[in-house]
């Protein structure tokens, strides 16, 4: 199946999901003649539509390409796309897992790891260098945003083991 | 007061000198690191605009742009990797130029057509913005709606791709700007009992997301970028030889810059490529280009700058931006409690002209920043890439946090950023769905106030001319670029009959 209805498959569902979403709105004796569901109920089912239609283009397209080309040249490189995309994931995983340490290592901490993970994970080497790296950017980064612009970052538990 | 008495207050009496100095600076340095915008430095910026001043704010996120499109030119000339999109027509001679050893020349080209390219294209910002605004003080409610689905659906049409996927991904920034509170009942929707989402999604964080960690997510997957050498690149001014040489290139350069800047959604590329192509046509030698043309630098050097000025056209006169970047500098006016459009001249002349004079000095700032700045900007793009990669993500998670000092904010940025690069992978353009998002209020507030205001009665759209003439407006550019995508639809299939190979 060509890609783009695939694609379009995902995006009729998640039409399909707002749509149900939009019904949980309440109604309210404040509401105008469109209510608070009109714009949302409109979009689902404009949403709809067009995954239909991309559906619809690219089974047309495929149609009118397969009996005619000999071989389907395909540009992108299947070998290094799944790659690709197992790296961007992993970028996202180290992203989530900074969300779930800062509040409890504090932020200083946590970017010095964060750094550190980044650089390890785009094959930086572990060495003194990387080390460096994460101390001295984690000690820049406190420095600005919670010594200069005052930002109140998560101190995590350092407060209650350290004296203030 | 005068414009120009407005302008020269909002210099002496804020930062915004020294914001235009750091605007320039940044942008020059985030935009020679290949694959970061002047859209994503941009972005970077947002967050940290919101404690400023409006006027600072603002000459800070135009500089960042006006730096970032000479600055994507450092890495198209010396290492044929454009730092910005629009750097992708100056690679093809700039690169040439070096390999000849005449880099530092074409960086010096690059420099000077680009800061002429910023003068000429603020010169028609000052004369016509807000002349402009004047045609946009007649709007009614139906008008403004009307106005807001022109601007999605020229978006859509411009920023090249599919039209059902340019649809596809207005309407999902539409669905998300439904997100909070009802803007009639106050009926809350969508927030699935997260009372972080009862003020709605905020758009930086989408902006921050699909620009800036969509990339990063692009980027971990894509090798090292090529390094250069310091030692062997001197900057070098022009001669006025050189200048006169090239100036009908410059020329060129500005009238594409000009057009294609006011157009939604054409941008710095479109208006780089355009004036490389007319100014080959028009050249003495052309002959010489694709072999290391001066002329090939200047004129889409002169163009992307140019455009950095008259994309705020549309902006500033109608609230629409233009291009991804003016889309930024949208959301940093939003952030500021102003509106762009007709009223902001009359209910905030100081910011509209702090901003114009903030771009003049940025352009000055950048013709002598340039000068110095390269050894560094050199540096910078031989760092190893994971470190950068580390700073930027890094950046975004502490920038974002300062907005409303908020997890969950980054939680959406991550979200955002999965968004922005499965809409990359999937081929969908992603200025519809930011500007969709940005403009979503605006489209629904006075869809229904417009009903209010009839009834219920939807021939209000139709009643009003300027509704009419803008409802119909979009039709003919959603039609049209429907027509053009048939037709090269079945022009690649007459090409793919006649490649068929026979048995």
């Amino acid at each position: 199946m060509p890609r783009d209805a695939i694609v379009g498959a995902v995006i009729l569902a998640a039409a399909g999901i707002y749509w149900h979403a939009a019904g949980t709105i309440r109604r309210s004796s404040l509401d105008d003649s469109v209510g608070a569901a009109g714009v949302p109920n409109t979009l689902a089912a404009i949403l709809a539509g067009l995954a239909v239609l991309l559906i619809l283009r690219s089974l047309v397209l495929r149609s009118r390409q397969a009996p005619r080309t000999v071989e389907a040249v395909d540009e992108a490189r299947p070998d290094e796309a799944p790659r690709a995309h197992f790296r961007a994931l992993g970028m996202l995983v180290l992203g989530v897992l900074y969300l779930l340490i800062v509040p409890v290592l504090g932020y200083a901490v946590s970017i010095a790891l964060l750094l550190a993970a980044v650089a390890l994970y785009n094959h930086r080497k572990a060495a003194l260098e990387l080390a460096l790296f994460a101390v001295l950017g984690s000690a820049g980064f406190y420095l600005l945003f919670v010594k200069i612009l005052g930002i109140p970052l998560p101190a995590g538990f350092w407060p209650n083991i350290l004296p203030v | 007061m005068s414009g120009f008495a407005l302008a020269i207050e909002a210099l002496t009496t804020t930062p915004a000198i020294f914001a235009a100095i750091g605007g320039v600076v940044w942008g020059i340095l985030g935009g020679a690191l290949p694959g970061i915008s002047p859209s994503i430095a941009m972005a970077l910026l947002l967050p940290f605009t919101f404690g400023m001043d409006p006027i600072p704010a603002i000459v800070l996120l135009a500089s960042t742009y006006v730096g970032a499109e000479y600055g994507g030119s450092i890495p198209a000339i010396l290492i044929r990797t454009p730092g910005t999109n629009s750097a992708a027509a100056t690679a093809i001679d700039g690169y040439e130029m070096h390999k000849r050893g005449r880099g530092g020349e074409a960086l010096g080209l690059s420099l000077v057509s680009g800061t002429i390219g910023g003068l000429v294209g603020l010169l028609f910002l000052v004369g016509f913005t807000e002349a402009l605004s004047e045609v946009a003080l007649a709007f009614t409610p139906p008008a403004y709606f009307s106005l807001g689905i022109l601007g999605l659906s020229v978006i859509i049409s411009l920023s090249g791709g599919s039209l059902i996927k340019g649809l596809v991904a207005a309407v999902i920034g539409l669905m998300i700007a439904t997100v909070g509170t009802d803007p009639v009942s106050g009926v809350t929707r969508f927030i699935f009992g997260y009372p972080d989402l009862l003020d709605g999604v905020p758009f930086i964080l989408v902006m921050v997301g699909v620009f800036a960690v969509g990339e990063l997510f692009v980027q971990a997957g894509l090798p090292e970028w090529d390094k250069t050498s310091v030692r062997d690149t001197r900057m070098k001014l022009p001669s006025f030889a050189m200048l006169r040489r090239t100036g009908k290139a410059q020329a060129i350069g500005n009238v594409f810059g000009i057009f294609e800047g006011c157009m939604p959604g054409a941008g710095g590329s479109v208006a780089a490529f355009m004036a490389y192509n007319e100014a080959k046509r028009w050249s003495k030698t052309p002959e010489e280009f694709g072999k290391g043309s001066p002329e090939a630098v200047a004129a889409p050097e002169a163009a992307n700058n140019t455009v950095t000025a008259t994309a705020l056209v549309p902006t500033l006169t109608f609230g629409i931006p233009g291009s991804n970047s003016t889309a930024i500098l949208l959301g940093g006016f939003l952030i500021h409690g102003l509106q762009p459009g007709p009223l902001l001249f009359s209910r905030h002349p100081d910011v509209v002209y702090g901003l114009f004079g903030g771009l003049f000095v940025a352009n000055i700032a950048m013709l002598l920043i340039g000068m110095v700045i390269l050894t560094p900007a050199i540096w910078l793009v031989n760092r190893p890439k994971p470190y950068l990669l580390a700073v930027i993500y890094a950046l975004i998670f502490s920038g974002i946090y300062s907005v409303n000092h908020s997890l969950f904010d980054l939680g959406i940025v991550l979200a955002a950023g999965v968004v922005g690069y499965l809409m990359r992978v999937f081929g969908f353009p992603f200025l519809p769905l930011v500007l969709a998002l940005v403009l979503g209020y605006l489209i629904e507030s006075n869809y229904r106030r417009s009903l209010l205001l009839t009834g219920g009665d939807h021939v209000v759209f139709l009643q009003d001319p300027v509704s009419l003439g803008l409802l119909i407006t979009a039709l003919v550019f959603l039609v049209g670029s429907t027509a053009r995508e048939i037709l090269v639809a079945r022009r690649a299939a007459r090409r793919a009959d006649q490649k068929t190979v026979s048995p």
